[in-house]
């Protein structure tokens, strides 16, 4: 649309969404200030005001943590659920979806049909009973539990979005495979997978956001336990700090950290993973 | 090689077929040829845990829902008792009021914002790469945490009271998540402070959509912006519309992280959402039954929006194709 | 109804691009001009600009004698006919047509026998409830001519309309569209990089080149009269033979030599390029008019010559092109050359370096008898050859 000349006009709509987007910055702004105060009357007598004497001890109280179990181990926790519920999302969904996807007929139209629906269904519901049954079995509180359960509520996500890539994607690859006299297990793994990469990048940025955010679930399945991811061992740890505003803003200013450096480098990938899948 | 050549050749005719068509012929075709095929038994992984993990237990909390469980021993059927109890009064009522309340509130606001985010963001400006990359920001950072944030700024000595009374507003000062009346919406804005982004990124993708000779070709036909947004952009935007429309409604229904960290559902359950009461009946209470039929309301809720955006697509797709 | 003027109009985009330099050129009221040139040359930014909607960087712009480079694209009253037709895709036949009358507020009912009387014209009666999308190519682009007549514009600008069509609905619509414009006598601005065209539709053609006009006038006398070699290569298909060559004085006769032939110029010749008549070894570009190489018959005994050997035959119906390869110095300006490597001078430079023959391709009559691979002397009428500098590529004229 170059034939918006850049006028006075556009330089005041330009000012004015700078406006909008540093208001928009004006809780982060508040986040790394107050985490750096020392406490007292600067967090309430002048929380915009830039302290005289900045400290990262909040930083350090906070990575302690607190009974509930510290930072640390949280975001262990975190890394070791998400990575494996994402490599497991991508190996057994990109199967499932591409087993869909090709062999098409009435039984490929209702499983995706059923994964569709499964794409809307509240986690809330199921969840009770998983809750009762999880806890007969054990996996309550467990790494392997909290994996199972991610795989399997992402899992329509995952299918969906490789389904959206695998129907724009040729069929001449995998034909020029078949015709070179590869089994299928051979043309899946070395022709089809490493095409889906862009789905798989998808794929990985959203579920892996989604469970690295996720609250819910972990409240329910690992609370006040050893294995409790991030979000969990913030939200204890905030109820125990009560009003140390400082100290809280520096846990949840560690918490945030790597998804603000995962941002600021896959910034493009991540906006067109949200835009994109939801698109398909 | 004759079986190499023969295939090539069954190829290659299906290959001037239309794609769909194509596909189907070309299984037929290959009917027979057993190990060729993919294997169905390659969609039993993922489809035994999303069964396991979603579909039977979602069947199963249903039928608890007509149960007085309490989350062990033996289940009572007590038919539509935990759904009366849910409407007998106003008190029991509230999680589904604040709820329906939120989520039209949230689909407005975030919609409204974010498609003007998206149509201030336009080619034009020279920052535009960068605002776009901070409204959107927020989208990404745990709810959970960033909630804390908020909780602080509408504290009662919090720094919004504290800018109110710098502008001479104090008369507006007020425990912002304390109010009976103000906690749904002090939670409301920062919903849309963290997810207006998304609304907006996909508004962006729709508008990068829409062929920029179509907004040209109404400008030298002498249509005023105001007029080419509203019969020209503003249709054609039609499916982003919708997408987003189901998007945020079904986000809001099942917010549950921002109320836990903003107000715990309160003060006295003000804001108290369906989200939030199954965890408390359920995981709290140990009402597993009165829970369970919570949440297949909720459940409800959120397949009909989907349903009737569904819906509005094919009608949609087949008006655009009359 | 008004005329167009470009005086010096420069555009230069944001990124340095100078897509169009120094742009003079006036359209007369009611005329019909074809902008055409090679891709990329700035025909499309030409027109954008007169739509208002690129800005201009430097010069004046006037439509009816008013200068418009300030004026916003809905108020310089110019109708587009846009490359892809830019049909709105959830608006009937009848809303898009009606489109710019609605936007400017003009009576609904006036809207109503406007639009239907345009629908008339163009044939769309029984299209009007449907959607663009189950429109064959030939309707929508009617459509969007339409959309185009219903304001009454002062000035009509056309981005290669017909680019999209196939080659049978392009002439046919080609014709549709002149007789149209001659109908409603509007002042119109068409662009195509297609020379055919560009020679059959309009009153006034303008030929570009990397931003710059070659030449621009009635297109037969630019077919006659190239201006330089971009033009006389561009203009005319098959293009215009070109060889290098030089003359020589030869017992008070003027001699062009090409290769080993020697080519006596005819009275009438050196009348019509005195520049090239009494010159002793001056190096010249020639170029011949396909129609111009003929097979030797009794009419033309006294013309000159030129040998060479038949390497194809293409039979058109009425014409046969016959490709001749004469032993002669090819031309490898970059003009030229641009043309040859389809716009790329590199890579024609590299097609015809080395060879030491031309490929002529003459229009003989398709009763005439060549056989490829036979050696043909063709009769050459020497007041029709074109003459240009070697260094300078402009056409020698007096
Ligand atoms: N918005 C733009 N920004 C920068 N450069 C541009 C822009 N639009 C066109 N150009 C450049 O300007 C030059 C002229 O472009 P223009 O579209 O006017 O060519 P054209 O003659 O219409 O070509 P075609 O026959 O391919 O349509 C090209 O080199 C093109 O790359
Ligand atoms: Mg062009």
């Amino acid at each position: 649309m170059s034939y918006y000349r850049y006028t006075p006009r556009t330089l005041l709509r330009e000012l004015v969404m700078v406006l909008i987007g540093l208001a928009w910055m004006v809780p982060i702004f508040l986040l790394l200030n107050v985490s750096i105060k020392p406490g007292g009357f600067e967090v309430y007598g002048s929380p915009f005001a830039v302290t005289s004497k900045p400290t990262l001890s909040n930083y350090s109280t906070a990575w302690q943590g607190s009974a509930v179990g510290s930072l640390g181990h949280g975001f262990v926790n975190s890394a070791i659920i998400t990575s494996i519920s994402v490599a497991l999302l991508i190996a057994i969904g990109s199967l499932t979806a591409y087993t869909i996807a090709r062999r098409g007929g009435r039984a490929s139209r209702l499983l995706t049909g059923l994964f569709t629906f499964g794409l809307a269904l509240p986690v809330q519901l199921g969840t009770i009973p998983l809750f009762a049954e999880m806890r007969k079995l054990g996996l309550v509180g467990t790494y392997s539990g909290m994996v199972i359960i991610y795989v399997g509520l992402l899992m329509p996500l995952t299918i969906f979005l490789y389904m959206g890539f695998l129907r724009s994607l040729p069929l001449d690859y995998e034909q020029a495979a078949r015709v070179d006299g590869a089994s299928p297990l051979r043309i899946f793994f070395r022709v089809v997978f490493p095409l889906l990469r862009p789905a798989t990048g998808t794929v990985a940025i959203l579920c892996g956001l989604i469970i690295w955010n996720d609250f819910f679930t972990p409240l329910i399945f690992l609370g006040g336990n050893s294995h409790a991811t991030l979000p969990v061992v913030i939200y204890g740890f905030v109820a125990g700090l009560g009003t140390e505003w400082n100290i809280i803003f520096a846990a949840v200013a560690i918490s945030v950290a790597p998804l603000v450096i995962f941002f600021i480098f896959a910034q493009r990938q991540l906006i067109r993973g949200y835009s994109g899948g939801i698109k398909a | 090689m004759a079986i190499v050549a023969g295939e090539s050749s069954a190829g290659a005719v299906q290959e001037r077929r239309p794609p769909e068509g194509g596909r189907r012929d070309r299984l037929r075709l290959r009917r027979g040829d057993g190990p060729r095929r993919v294997p169905w038994v390659w969609i039993l992984p993922g489809l035994v845990v999303a069964v396991a993990i979603q579909f039977y237990p979602v069947l199963s909390g249903s039928y608890y829902a007509f149960t007085s469980w309490s989350g062990i021993g033996p289940s009572h059927w007590v038919g539509l008792k935990n759904f009366s109890a849910i409407f007998s009064n106003s008190q029991a009522l509230g999680p589904l009021v604040h709820t329906l309340e939120l989520g039209f509130a949230f689909v407005i606001i975030a919609n409204v914002l974010g498609l003007a985010l998206a149509v201030g963001l336009g080619n034009a400006l020279r920052t535009r790469n960068f605002l776009r990359a901070l409204f959107f920001a927020p989208v990404v950072l745990t709810p959970l945490a960033t909630s804390y944030i908020w909780a602080y700024i509408f504290q009662y000595t919090g720094p919004l009271n504290n800018v109110l009374s710098a502008l001479g507003l104090g008369s507006l000062q007020q425990a912002w998540l304390g109010s009976p009346t103000w906690a749904l919406w002090t939670i409301l804005v920062v919903l849309v402070w963290q997810n207006a982004g998304l609304s907006m990124v996909i508004y962006l993708a729709g508008l990068q959509a829409i062929p920029s000779e179509l907004d040209e070709a109404a400008a030298v036909d002498g249509a005023s912006a105001a007029y080419r947004f509203r019969r020209v952009t503003l249709p054609m935007l039609m499916p982003a519309i919708l997408i987003n429309l189901t998007l945020t409604m079904i986000y809001a229904l099942r917010v549950f992280d921002q109320i836990l960290a903003l107000t715990n559902g309160g003060p006295f359950g003000a804001s108290d959402t369906l989200a939030t009461a199954v965890w408390k009946q359920t995981f709290v209470n140990d009402n597993y039954g009165y829970g369970a039929a919570l949440a297949l309301l909720l459940t409800v809720m959120v397949l009909l929006i989907a349903a009737a955006q569904w819906g509005l697509v094919g009608w949609f797709n087949r008006r655009a194709s009359a | 109804m008004a005329s167009v003027t470009y005086r010096a109009v420069d555009k230069i985009y944001g990124d340095g691009l100078h897509a169009v330099r120094q742009l003079s050129l006036d359209i007369p009221d009611g005329a019909f001009t074809v902008l055409v040139g090679p891709s990329g040359c700035g025909k499309t930014t030409a027109l954008r600009m007169c739509a208002g909607l690129e800005e201009i960087s430097g010069g004046e712009l006037l439509v009816g004698g008013e200068v418009i480079n300030r004026l916003d694209p809905g108020k310089r009253d110019v109708a587009m006919v846009f490359q892809n037709y830019a049909l709105y895709p959830h608006m009937s036949v009848f809303e898009n047509i009606a489109f710019p009358l609605r936007a400017t507020h003009v009576p609904a009912a006036e809207i109503k026998t406007r639009v239907e009387r345009v629908i008339e014209l163009l044939d769309l009666r029984e299209h009007a409830k449907r959607k663009p999308g189950n429109l064959s190519g030939g309707q929508r682009q009617r459509v969007a001519m339409g959309r185009a007549i219903v304001r009454q514009p002062k000035v009509f600008l056309m981005d290669e309309p017909l680019s999209n069509l196939d080659a049978k609905l392009r002439v046919q619509m080609r014709a549709e569209i002149s007789q149209l414009q001659h109908e409603l006598g509007v002042t119109t601005l068409y662009v195509t990089h297609d020379q055919t065209e560009a020679m059959t539709m309009g009153s006034q053609m303008a030929v570009m080149r990397k931003g710059v006009l070659q030449q621009a006038g009635a297109p037969q006398d630019i077919y006659n009269d190239p201006a330089n070699l971009f033009v006389a290569e561009f203009v005319g298909s098959p293009a215009m033979t070109l060889f290098a060559g030089h003359t020589e004085l030869d017992n008070g006769r003027t001699v062009l030599v090409l290769g080993q032939q020697r080519l006596e110029l005819a009275e009438g010749a050196l009348a019509r390029h005195p520049a090239v008549g009494r010159n002793n070894g001056r190096r010249v570009v020639v170029g011949i008019r396909p129609e111009h190489m003929q097979p030797p018959g009794a009419a033309d005994s006294g013309r000159a010559r030129l040998r060479g050997k038949v390497t194809l035959v293409e039979p058109l119906g009425p014409q046969q092109l016959v490709h001749v390869d004469v032993e002669a110095e090819p031309v490898v300006s970059d003009a030229v050359l641009e043309i040859a490597g389809d716009g790329d001078a590199e890579a024609g430079r590299a097609n015809r370096r080395g060879t030491a023959a031309v490929r002529a391709v003459a229009a003989f009559d398709s009763r005439v008898n060549v056989q490829a691979g036979s050696e043909i002397e063709l009769a050459i009428p020497t007041e029709e050859l074109h003459f240009f500098d070697p260094d300078t590529g402009m056409a020698l004229r007096g």
